[in-house]
């Protein structure tokens, strides 16, 4: 068992303003996760405020930075992190409602009319023989709708107008696996300024991606899609 | 000109600029063995096929660094208006580099 | 004059669908919430939509409860679930022994199954111990355990309930022994201010004790936390089960690229600390490694504990014994408290039938004549739970 240093910062409207960073020591166990300690801490302090779920990366709610990262904080173990001092910040580029909680509307009002199917064909297992019943076995989408990318995006950062990361992966998985959308009309939504074409390639939402979605580089197949022309038809690839 | 469009010729002028800096620097200044003197230089812009060639240089380089101050100024949130400016403003700042470029061909 | 207002206290799968009914109904909603929504045992739970099958023996009125909403859910929320049905497999003779009993209790229950040769579930489960005896199809599936409840809340706000996340009741206010509304601390500003309410709903889940306490009444809950364990990579696209009584880490839900292995099950007073056991990891890796041998070298992704809301009263000792059924009290009749009523138990699948018979209760304590319209109406997507309000 170690003792940890957390500092973690504050903020409420009127109430804690400006931000402060608010000092902890915590003893942590092998299996302790960033999700744990700030559960520890809210039975102390029920003013702090965060957003949580699952608890297993899953859900996608728990986003955060730890020590400048992005991560989701339920599945970072503290003991990985390898440091004395962690020092925890709510996601950037989103608008911060308290602590370490951010406003998820702007990241939806982006993603949402891109309109991807949430479930998919599961590839996994593919010798396997699903159940007449099924037909073929699906599973959710591998985007947890977490906002790390939208955080870590140096363009987002500087220019909100931009689609952003989640919005175009989603749109690229559409374009995949059209499961009933109509593809050009979501490649006439990326085909422009603000769409896939203001990426600069710092591909730092590809490094964050808790669950390997790639934003990064669904963007570049986003735009080999719309320089080659291969799915103007529309139809399954 | 449609940011499509845009992507592909930044891409395009990009990938010839690896060719052409190459030839640049090959012939103004390895082939050479030293720096070459006035006289040379003029002897050399002589030739016809090297008017061809350092005129595309001068395009392509002209293009592709106006293209990417672009893409940096457009990181700054501007109003579409002001995009529209940006766009026009090094549009002809190009036109003024490359007319002059090709102007001081005209005076050797 | 204006529809009557009721508060809805938790924001979890419970509330959510309380607040999805009562809109519809035409009343006024405001559900409050100490944390995020679905922050309590909501979002940390299997991810199973249950058919019902595990119950079938053992607790058959929660076994009905689950198969009949389980219909009801994949007709209202469609795009909610990981298509792929659930596997009971018998390993042990043990298993086989209870094989009997078990298809006994699904013709009882009206679940659906489908009796598979060995052969035929190792072809559509790879990975599935070999020693399998004897397997049944359910119509088990994965669902997501957040995304779920959201399509209740975006649905209740698009007929004007409110949602109020961050918002914890400190203290139900009474004239005299009725409930008149609560006071609550908003923890984004920190102040505190008063809600007023015809009637006040306790969707605690296992907090509802506490909650109920608030008012000056008990309600016979346990908090029975359990240990999950979700490790990297899809081992299996199937729901698969142990075919025995329910015990230990005997279900292996695959979810997106995960696997997760629960549960374990004991007993606690205070739902806040749950206290992760973690030799309790070893002994998911160890039960689940019994259906999917493989699992045992899976790299583990998280370990997590969360309280399920059973109903029954002290003296429980690790919560299996439990039913899993729900109950809603009215506590004008049972404790002489007008106007707050608590939907206790249950699980995630059954949420929606929870809510009507909660619903119910409430607008016949108001004196409304509004049916329940929740088995036909179609959820909104999840993603509207954050579309901006006007």
């Amino acid at each position: 068992m170690a003792e940890v240093t957390f500092k973690i910062y504050r903020y409420k409207p009127g109430a804690i303003d400006p931000p402060r960073y608010d000092t902890y020591r915590v003893s942590i166990e092998p299996h302790t996760t960033v999700l744990d300690v700030l559960e520890h801490l809210r039975l102390d302090d029920p003013t702090l405020t965060y957003r949580h779920s699952c608890h297993h990366g899953s859900c996608g709610t728990c986003g955060m930075l730890v020590n400048g990262k992005e991560v989701l904080a339920c599945v970072t173990r503290v003991a990985d992190l390898k440091t004395d001092t962690v020092v925890i910040e709510p996601l950037r580029h989103q608008p911060l409602i308290s602590d370490l909680v951010v406003d998820m509307t702007p990241f939806f009002e982006k993603y949402e009319p891109v309109g991807m199917p949430y479930i998919r064909e599961s590839e996994y297992l593919p010798h396997s023989q699903p159940p007449e019943e099924v037909g073929a076995y699906t599973r959710f989408e591998n985007c947890l709708e977490c906002g790390l990318c939208l955080s870590a995006c140096p363009v987002v950062g500087s220019d909100p107008d931009y689609l952003g990361p989640a919005a175009l992966a989603a749109a690229a998985r559409v374009v995949q696996e059209p499961r009933g959308q109509d593809v050009p009309t979501v490649l006439a939504m990326v085909d422009t300024e603000e769409g896939c074409w203001r990426c600069h390639a710092a591909m730092e939402c590809s490094e964050v991606c808790p669950n390997d979605v790639d934003p990064g580089g669904l963007i570049m197949f986003l735009r080999r899609e719309l320089l080659t022309g291969t799915s103007r038809s529309g139809g399954k690839r | 000109m449609r940011p499509k469009t845009q992507w592909l010729w930044q891409a395009f002028s990009g990938l010839l600029l690896v060719f052409l800096l190459a030839l640049h620097l090959t012939v103004n200044h390895f082939a050479a063995g030293g720096l070459l003197t006035y006289e040379d230089i003029v002897a050399y812009l002589a030739q016809p096929w090297v008017r061809v060639l350092e005129t595309l240089f001068l395009l392509t380089v002209t293009y592709h660094a106006l293209a990417g101050v672009r893409g940096i100024l457009l990181d700054l949130n501007l109003t579409t208006a002001a995009a529209r400016r940006v766009t026009l403003g090094l549009t002809v700042l190009g036109v003024l580099i490359c007319a002059y470029g090709l102007w001081l061909f005209t005076t050797l | 004059m204006n529809p009557p207002h009721v508060v809805v206290i938790g924001g979890g799968a419970t509330g959510a669908a309380v607040a999805h009914d009562l809109a519809l109904r035409g009343l006024r909603v405001t559900v409050v919430e100490r944390g995020e929504v679905t922050s309590g045992t909501t979002g940390r739970h299997h991810g199973l939509l249950h058919s019902g099958a595990r119950y079938a023996v053992k607790d058959q009125e929660s076994a009905k409860e689950c198969i009949e909403e389980n219909m009801i859910l994949r007709r209202i929320a469609p795009g909610s679930f990981e298509l792929n049905n659930g596997l009971f497999v018998a390993i042990t003779d043990e298993d086989m022994a209870y094989r009997p009993a078990f298809l006994e209790g699904l013709e009882t229950c009206g679940i659906p199954y489908k009796e598979i040769t060995p052969q035929e579930a190792l072809a559509r489960e790879p990975n599935l111990n070999p020693a399998v005896k004897a397997a049944v199809e359910v119509p088990d599936g994965t669902m997501d355990a957040m995304r779920l409840p959201l399509r209740f809340l975006a649905t209740a706000q698009s007929h004007g309930a409110r949602i109020l996340t961050y918002t914890e009741v400190e203290e139900i206010l009474m004239q005299g022994r009725t409930v008149t509304g609560v006071r609550v601390r908003d923890h984004v500003t920190e102040q505190t201010y008063t809600i007023g309410a015809d009637i006040v709903v306790n969707a605690g889940g296992a907090w509802a004790g506490k909650i109920a306490a608030l008012a000056g009444v008990d309600v016979p809950l346990q908090p029975s936390p359990g240990v999950l364990v979700a490790v990297y990579g899809r081992w299996n696209n199937m729901v698969l089960n142990r075919m025995h009584r329910s015990g230990d880490g005997d279900i292996i839900v695959p979810q997106r690229t995960l696997s997760v292995i629960g549960t374990s099950s004991w007993v606690v007073e205070d739902p806040d600390r749950l206290e992760m056991k973690a030799e309790h990891i070893d002994l998911m890796y160890e039960y689940g490694a019994q259906l999917v041998p493989a699992i045992r070298e899976a790299k583990l992704r998280a370990a997590w504990a969360a309280a399920r809301p059973l109903i029954g009263s002290g003296g429980a000792q690790t919560g299996r014994e439990l039913s899993r059924t729900f109950k809603c009290f009215d506590h004008a009749e049972r404790d002489g408290v007008e106007g707050f009523v608590t939907i206790a138990g249950g699980k995630a699948t059954t949420a929606r039938g929870m809510a009507e018979v909660t619903a119910n209760v409430v607008v016949k304590k108001l004196g409304l004549d509004a049916p329940c319209r929740t088995r036909e109406v179609v959820l909104l997507p999840h993603t509207a739970y954050y579309r901006r309000r006007a």
